[in-house]
């Protein structure tokens, strides 16, 4: 075998065993009942913290109104596009542009 | 006095009792933040933030493009939408690729313009230029030049001549620095710059066909 091929394996096999050891450590300690109980509160917590927010954001989607001046095909059509005004009348300005070219 | 007291008693054990619960609560809020599920589009936020009159001026090309050509052009203009997100995507990468350091290599593209540099460099000047180094990358190139006296003008003139052989071979003259001895040229090519795995795939997704005939198809 070639020498640094020897040299990577014993480097290989001392971080194995190191990460074994980190990992067996770390499944005791998981394995504590408070600890569990945290995990599992923290985890239940951060869950809440997400849907909590998915809730505002949907009430606050409930509190927008279409505006009046918006034909209501192109309300329902956009309501599937998430873009900003900016691109919207940028798209509407490509699209008569390049209407314009074909035309000529 | 009695503040410093009860934020004594207290503190420790707000922060044993509390800090994980809050931290994690907060962690949920940042993930949703950042990876939201649901959030109302942009146009309508923008558009309840704005006053009548204002909302009305914001919508005019809009709603002269329906009236002109009603509900035929929605496909098209979806397929604006889509194409046009594609678009200022690769912008964002031009942008992020706009310096040397920035860049990854496009291995093919850069040892073959470097052998090209290497061979202007010994052929144009008749042996008076000796390049010390050359590195390409995405689209562009480094090479440096020694320069014993410095930039006088006759090097001046031999570095310009190298740099109109360079652009025959699509490399544009960007930079010119300066250094102990020698000099450092910046070259920019007009390739098209290669990009990642993911970010190709993101640039070109299977429905961007599609997209492009919806348009073509409207425009008929």
């Amino acid at each position: 075998m070639q020498p640094y091929l020897q040299k990577a394996m014993l480097l290989w096999r001392s971080a194995a065993t190191l990460l074994l050891s980190v990992v067996t450590q770390f499944m005791a300690w998981l394995k504590k009942p408070d600890v569990q109980r945290a995990a599992l509160r923290n985890i239940a917590l951060m869950i809440g913290g997400y849907l909590l927010m998915l809730c505002l954001f949907f009430f606050y989607s409930l509190s927008l109104n279409t505006p009046d001046n918006l034909p209501a095909p192109v309300a329902q059509q956009l309501q599937q596009q998430d873009v900003s005004l900016d691109a919207l009348n940028e798209a509407v300005t490509r699209l008569e542009k390049k209407k314009a070219l074909a035309k000529l | 006095m009695w503040f410093v007291k009860i934020q004594s008693a207290f503190l420790p054990l707000w922060r044993a009792k509390y800090t994980q619960p809050v931290l994690a609560t907060l962690s949920g809020v940042l993930l949703y933040l950042w990876l939201p599920l649901f959030k109302a589009p942009d146009w309508l936020v923008q558009l309840n933030s704005l006053s009548p009159e204002a909302q009305q001026q914001q919508l005019k090309p809009l709603n002269s493009f329906y009236k002109k050509y009603g509900d035929t052009a929605f496909p098209a203009l979806h397929a604006q939408l889509e194409l046009d997100k594609l678009r200022r995507y690769e912008q964002q990468l031009i942008d992020d690729n706009k310096n040397f350091d920035d860049q990854d290599r496009d291995e093919l593209w850069a040892e073959a313009t470097e052998f090209m540099i290497a061979h202007l460099t010994q052929n144009v000047a008749n042996n008076q230029l000796r390049l010390l180094d050359s590195e390409c990358r995405n689209n562009l190139c480094r090479m440096v030049l020694e320069a014993p006296k410095g930039l006088t003008p006759e090097y001046r003139a031999l570095v310009l001549k190298l740099a109109g052989s360079l652009k025959t071979g699509d490399l544009e003259f960007a930079q010119l620095t300066e250094g102990n001895k020698r000099i450092m040229l910046e070259l920019k090519s007009d390739k098209r710059l290669k990009y990642g795995y993911f970010a190709t795939r993101k640039l070109n997704p299977p429905e961007k066909a599609q997209w492009q005939a919806q348009i073509k198809t409207w425009l008929q």
